[in-house]
């Protein structure tokens, strides 16, 4: 293969991520750090926000309920995980958690991922207790092992659920249409703040040189901060008048008519009585 | 400060959604009348907004960066009522999406950081910027005494607003041993008593998470005041009574003689003798020390004035007495404040 000439050295190179700014000292990653951690976290959320859909998309027991009575019945575990006393009956929920994640065909890695912060933090937190005279070894067990159920119930219901489904199914239980649908609505804007931060961020990074002489000031990083939260706050009350008026011109008067979908079916009810059979057998335990 | 599921009793629970229900209602049928019928996308959109700006991190003097909530910046821009909407679909969407908080304890999450925050973030900032220049235009001229006054009552409620929400959630987790524990006495949910939980949560907000979010508050209203001031009111946030404010004052004046029905003697506030029998000696500063100054009204008590009305009844009036010139005395010193301000 000929060898590309005019091509300077630096453009040939590896990089290990775009834009990246390592310093020529080798000393880590020349980017601001907090611009790191402001971009670390958009992805985060943006990757978390989605990856739940290809979950939701799969074949599987939970994924094939009716939204409603999916969102009950596995709110009534949580209840009863949060209810019971007993140690075997939460391990019993644990169990039952594990077997709808596999027949729901949940990637354990993806529900441990989700789960693990919220069991690292409590294990953190709670491990003093193993010592305390009044609690002990047994208590800290369960409080974390409840924590750690109750966090896999919610994790599971969001990896199984579309995130349409999750709105047609709030819209069927007790909960105001007013909330939902303002919920729904703060769910797609978040893309589209999401993906602004994420170029605003982008932009900042990819205009930085990591010399030290040429980085900018701490001033120069606030000042770009409090632009970026006037610019977004901004645009998110522009864009709310902008949606309005589209709104008002379709002939939105406040109420929002949505199709529910079909009904309950006879798996749906089998579910529902399993999920407060739980429930209520954690009131007695 | 998002508490996860697990962590409160669900009696805790089941109390914070039936306190919380009137007040969702009270804020949509609020934001509703103040925002009509922009209500929905602004509301959305300002829920968004929480969210997303969560993400940001704030570099901060130190060469360290941390994270705001915006809640106190919601509440002066939105207006309070709608801030607790919008803070509670975000809350709802982090619990539901991210696992931050749980489904269980959402109420109570939304109870400390979208009504309290909102609340106490916002009033204070009405309290300490009443009166300063009215904004106009675009581009108030710079040095204007109008934004430094906002700039500065923006942080104090930012600040005040992340430690009272803090102090509310180490309150909830506090008391967890206490209203939910097996039949041994061991501990079912939150582990740790007030003594723990209380200091646990204050300190790193009094010290870090206030400042961080006071300071985040701080460089958004300046910027906002100096390129579009307009903003600062454009969906309802300022104007508006102080009238609420004053009500929930004069409640708590009202309620300060509830201090008496206390027995014993708050913890860290023992006497020479008390601490004597606590911990076996009195240490030799604190002998020395305790006696240089005993204040104006020693114990909350006033010379003479048991003689007249009798130990306990003399003890009452000068609880009362001493909460009242405290109260006075402190609206005193804002009115100067705020009198001087001005000129």
């Amino acid at each position: 293969m000929a060898q590309i000439t005019g091509i300077p050295p630096w453009f040939k190179e590896a990089r290990d991520k775009p834009c990246s700014t390592r310093d020529a000292r080798g000393k880590g990653d020349g980017t601001e750090p907090f611009l790191a951690k402001t971009l670390s976290n958009i992805a985060s959320a943006a990757a978390r926000l989605l990856d739940s859909e290809e979950c939701a998309g799969r074949p599987g027991l939970l994924q094939g309920l009716n939204p409603a009575s999916r969102i009950a019945g596995i709110c009534s575990v949580i209840m009863g995980a949060a209810i019971t006393k007993n140690p075997a009956m939460l391990g019993g929920i644990i169990l039952l958690t594990a077997v709808l994640a596999f027949a729901s065909r949940v990637p354990p890695a993806v529900l441990v991922k989700r789960v693990m912060p919220a069991f690292a933090f409590t294990a953190v937190i709670i491990a003093p207790v193993f010592f305390m005279a009044n609690a002990g070894f047994k208590a800290g067990v369960f409080i974390i092992a409840r924590v750690t159920a109750m966090t896999a119930l919610t994790a599971l219901l969001a990896l199984t659920t579309r995130q349409t489904d999750l709105f047609r199914g709030l819209r069927r239980l007790p909960v105001p249409q007013f909330f939902v649908t303002a919920l729904f609505m703060t769910f797609r804007y978040i893309f589209i703040l999401l993906k602004m931060a994420e170029d605003a961020a982008f932009a900042k990074k990819s205009r930085l040189i990591s010399r030290a002489g040429l980085r900018q000031s701490q001033s120069q990083n606030q000042r770009w901060f409090a632009s970026r939260v006037a610019l977004f706050l901004k645009k998110s009350l522009d864009m709310a008048e902008d949606v309005m008026g589209a709104m008002a011109s379709r002939g939105f008067t406040g109420q929002v008519k949505t199709f529910d979908g079909e009904g309950l079916r006879q798996r749906d009810y089998i579910w529902l009585f399993a999920a407060f059979f739980v429930f209520f057998l954690s009131v007695g335990f | 400060m998002h508490i996860p599921d697990g962590y409160l009793s669900p009696a805790t629970c089941a109390l914070f959604y039936a306190g919380m229900a009137p007040v969702w209602f009270v804020s949509a049928r609020k934001a509703e009348r103040a925002l009509k019928l922009k209500q929905l996308p602004l509301l959305s959109f300002g829920a968004a907004f929480a969210f997303v700006i969560m993400m940001f991190n704030i570099p901060v003097p130190g060469g360290t960066s941390g994270h705001m909530a915006a809640t106190t910046l919601m509440a002066i821009i939105l207006g309070p009522w709608a801030a607790v909407i919008a803070l509670t679909l975000a809350l709802s969407l982090q619990a539901f999406f991210f696992g931050d908080g749980g489904i269980t304890t959402l109420a109570a999450n939304c109870f400390n950081m979208a009504a309290l925050m909102s609340f106490g973030g916002y009033y204070t900032y009405r309290l300490i910027s009443a009166g300063a220049k009215p904004l106009q235009g675009a581009e108030p001229p710079r040095g204007d005494a109008g934004r430094l006054r906002r700039v500065i009552a923006s942080a104090i409620g930012a600040y005040v607003a992340v430690n009272i929400a803090a102090f509310a959630a180490a309150m909830e987790l506090g008391i967890q041993p206490l209203v939910a524990a097996d039949a041994l006495g061991r501990p079912l949910y939150a582990p740790y008593p007030l003594s723990i939980a209380l200091p646990a949560m204050m300190i790193p907000h009094l010290l870090i998470f206030g400042p961080v979010e006071a300071f985040g508050t701080a460089l958004a209203v300046s910027f906002i005041h100096r390129t579009d001031s307009a903003m600062l009111h454009a969906a309802g946030g300022a104007g508006g009574s102080l009238k609420p404010l004053w009500i929930l004052l004069a409640i708590m004046i009202i309620l300060t003689p509830l201090g008496l029905v206390a027995t014993g003697t708050p913890w860290g506030e023992w006497g020479k003798g008390e601490l004597a029998g606590l911990v076996g000696y009195v240490p030799a500063g604190m002998h020395r020390l305790g006696e240089m100054w005993t204040g104006v009204m020693p114990s909350y008590g006033i010379k003479g004035l048991n003689a007249v009305f009798g130990e306990r009844l003399g003890s009452v009036a000068g609880y009362v007495i001493a909460a009242t010139a405290g109260s006075a005395g402190v609206i005193l010193a804002v009115y100067l404040w705020g009198r001087i301000w001005r000129k």
